[in-house]
């Protein structure tokens, strides 16, 4: 498809995960084991899955039409806890945001848990830029920050990485055996951070909800980690898109199973933490300030959108990613997306530019895979097509699709036309088909020489 | 304008949809399956959670028995320090048993922002209630000595009574929401801290305690 050659290589990248074997491998793997793990989570929790899909898409909806009221009252509520809100229209705000807090505490060293929000933002590389040390925390963010690379999967940053290339990385970077386990590279990354979590000055995370009537912010996790930066550190940064409220803390019962079984397969994440402002009164450790950043960055121009406001529900869990065909084939890398598979290709052409990034929903069969285990609803497969409809309509197509539709659609209109448009591709065939950039990596299917009706007749006569 | 009036304003120039009204609520009972029946079966469930999800379950018929099972779980992990909360249900145990009050440091509150906590070995504290669908524990800092005790130290046993066992994680927030309006931190454990980031096998203890223990008095 000539749509896809034109974007900054992603077709060549694309291209040469789909034939690395053991990409391949690795990540069917991970994805089998997560796949039979989320039938069973799902089967023993939920007597109706499609009933708590319906009610939190349903929820989010509500929220989303009262977003400024409900962000409004989530600003006053976590105020009079003592945290401070502030707000950032776009990524630079928010980076300069974290920045001025790590200042104002004079913090030499910060400590984070896994967080997409600062990825979007860039946020490591403007902290070490401004000579703040800025340690991942997360087993598997750990892991590709060590390996200089961007997060694979917004749930499971190394899923691509085996155990034997972690290993020879923490040989390298941590000094840990060659042969060393999982079990213990786990141990090695545990005493790599244990001292940071008590030397930082700013611990920073995101958060997976903003609760409106409690001011609180809910951060799930495995590791522990999250907990630790929370509650170690003097001063807590939250960077959070808008997006992330839930109306209530009731709501919890059933955003916690329902993030945990789409996310990882668990009836519920090893910790769900509910923080309410800083150290309070009757509390006997915690950090002295709390800073909450609710983050913009073209969520609003996503809401202004009757059809894309519905990607506002997403919960961030990845399920679309694992049954995505395409990102298991291309992998997440292949994107240079802060989010990848079908949401990424969905949400990034709105919040960084159509014309940069159209060529996204093209990287999609739109088999609907990723609509069917969405868990707020969201019609993904439904949003790329309209992706692939706004570039087109907004001339950032290129010519070549405009162009192949009139012609198909002048074919079409009569019989005659369709005839000689097939004898054309006849004598491309004889003279071109060789150049297809298709024709290198496979069989190009032959046009048939025969018509539809001569078919037919012959088929008629043979009866 | 600044620039949460900026976004606030953006967020209100937006169409609205014609409905809003509040999503419609179901009862629990309509997407789990059912969490019913006597507070023995309600613990049973408990049990066999925490047990599924590798954290251990002990069961205590009062105040004593439970001293003899902390001194027992303790006494495994040998030489270890150990730090407790000093909340009235730690402290009625602790009492039963020289020997293991002995050998468990029960700090003033007021002074828990100062140990370093790297150098304990065991923390215990107590619990706002223990969910039998999920095998969650729900607790809240001011109730468990603070944000750090039940995550720095690498064995975490919690002491809870048996009327603080609830079917459901809706029905704790529902109560945590009547009770502990004011509270900052809470968090809802459910299983040792644990990590599959490498290859998706399961390793204990990534970060957080290892090791988990739920002692259920009564």
């Amino acid at each position: 498809m000539l749509t896809l050659t034109e974007h900054g290589g992603f077709r060549k990248r694309a291209a040469a995960k789909a034939r690395d074997p053991v990409h391949h491998e690795v990540i069917a793997k991970a994805i089998a084991s997560y796949e039979k793990a989320f039938e069973q989570t799902r089967a023993a929790q939920f007597t109706n899955w499609q009933q708590a899909r319906d009610l939190a898409a349903g929820i989010k909806d509500e929220v989303l039409a009262r977003l400024p009221e409900y962000l409004e009252q989530f600003e006053r509520n976590a105020t009079a806890q003592g945290a401070r809100v502030l707000w950032a229209e776009d990524a630079d705000q928010a980076r300069r945001h974290v920045v001025d807090i790590a200042r104002e505490h004079g913090a030499r060293l910060a400590v984070k848990s896994k967080s997409m929000a600062t990825e979007e933002i860039d946020l490591n590389e403007t902290l070490q830029r401004r000579g703040i040390e800025v340690l991942e925390s997360d087993l598997g963010e750990l892991i590709v920050q060590l390996a200089g690379e961007k997060p694979y999967h917004i749930v499971t940053p190394a899923m691509h990485r085996t155990k034997a290339e972690i290993a020879a990385l923490f040989h390298e970077k941590l000094g840990v055996d060659l042969d060393a386990d999982p079990q213990g590279l786990t141990m090695a990354a545990r005493r790599h951070l244990r001292q940071a979590f008590t030397q930082a000055d700013v611990g920073i995370t995101g958060a997976n909800f903003l609760l409106a009537e409690e001011g609180a912010v809910v951060m799930v996790e495995n590791e522990g980690n999250g907990r630790l930066t929370m509650a170690c550190p003097r001063v807590h940064v939250v960077v959070a898109g808008i997006e992330k409220i839930l109306p209530r803390l009731s709501d919890l019962a059933l955003f916690l199973p329902l993030l945990a079984t789409s996310g990882t397969a668990q009836a519920m994440t090893c910790y769900a933490s509910i923080v309410r402002g800083p150290r309070q009164p009757d509390e006997a450790d915690g950090p002295q300030r709390m800073v909450i950043i609710l983050l913009d960055n073209g969520r609003s121009r996503l809401l202004s959108s009757p059809l894309f406001r519905q990607s506002l529900r997403c919960i961030r869990c990845g399920a679309c990613l694992n049954a995505c065909p395409v990102f298991r084939t291309i992998g997440g890398h292949a994107y240079h997306t802060t989010y990848p598979g079908p949401i990424g290709s969905v949400i990034t052409p709105h919040l960084r530019g159509m014309g940069r990034w159209r060529h996204l929903a093209d990287a999609s069969s739109l088999c609907g895979a990723c609509t069917d285990v969405c868990p707020v609803r969201i019609d993904l497969h439904q949003l790329l097509l309209a992706n692939r409809r706004e570039a087109v309509r907004g001339g950032k197509a290129g010519w070549f699709w405009p162009a192949a539709m009139k012609l198909w659609a002048w074919a079409m209109r009569d019989r005659g036309r369709l005839a000689r448009l097939r004898d054309w591709g006849i004598l491309f065939e004889r003279l071109g088909r060789g150049a297809l950039p298709a024709a290198k990596r496979r069989r190009v299917p032959r046009l048939s020489r025969k018509t539809f009706a001569q078919l037919w007749e012959k088929n008629e006569q043979s009866r | 304008m600044n620039s949460r009036d900026k976004i606030l304003a953006r967020l209100r120039a937006t169409p609205r949809p014609a409905e809003c009204a509040p999503a419609h609520r179901l009862a629990d009972r309509a997407i789990y399956h059912d969490c019913d029946g006597g507070s023995e079966e309600l613990i049973a469930r408990f049990g066999a959670r925490l047990t599924q999800l590798q954290g251990e379950f002990h069961r205590a018929a009062d105040v004593k028995a439970a001293a003899e099972v902390l001194l027992r779980i303790t006494d495994d992990s040998a030489g270890g320090r150990c730090i407790a909360h000093a909340h009235p249900l730690i402290r009625s145990v602790l009492d039963q048993n020289e020997r293991l009050a002995e050998g468990i440091e029960l700090p003033d509150p007021g002074t828990l922002d100062s140990p370093d906590f790297a150098q304990y070995e065991i923390g215990i504290t107590a619990a706002d209630y223990l969910v039998a669908r999920t095998g969650g524990i729900v607790l809240h800092a001011a109730g468990a000595g603070g944000r750090r005790m039940s995550v720095l130290p690498p064995f975490h046993i919690v002491l809870a009574r048996r009327d603080q066992v609830v079917s459901s994680l809706d029905e704790a927030l529902a109560r945590i929401r009547e009770t502990s309006s004011g509270s900052g931190y809470g968090t809802i454990i459910t299983g040792p801290s644990r990590t599959g980031d490498i290859e998706k096998i399961i390793i204990l203890g990534a970060h957080g305690p290892k090791r988990l223990a739920v002692v259920l008095i009564g």
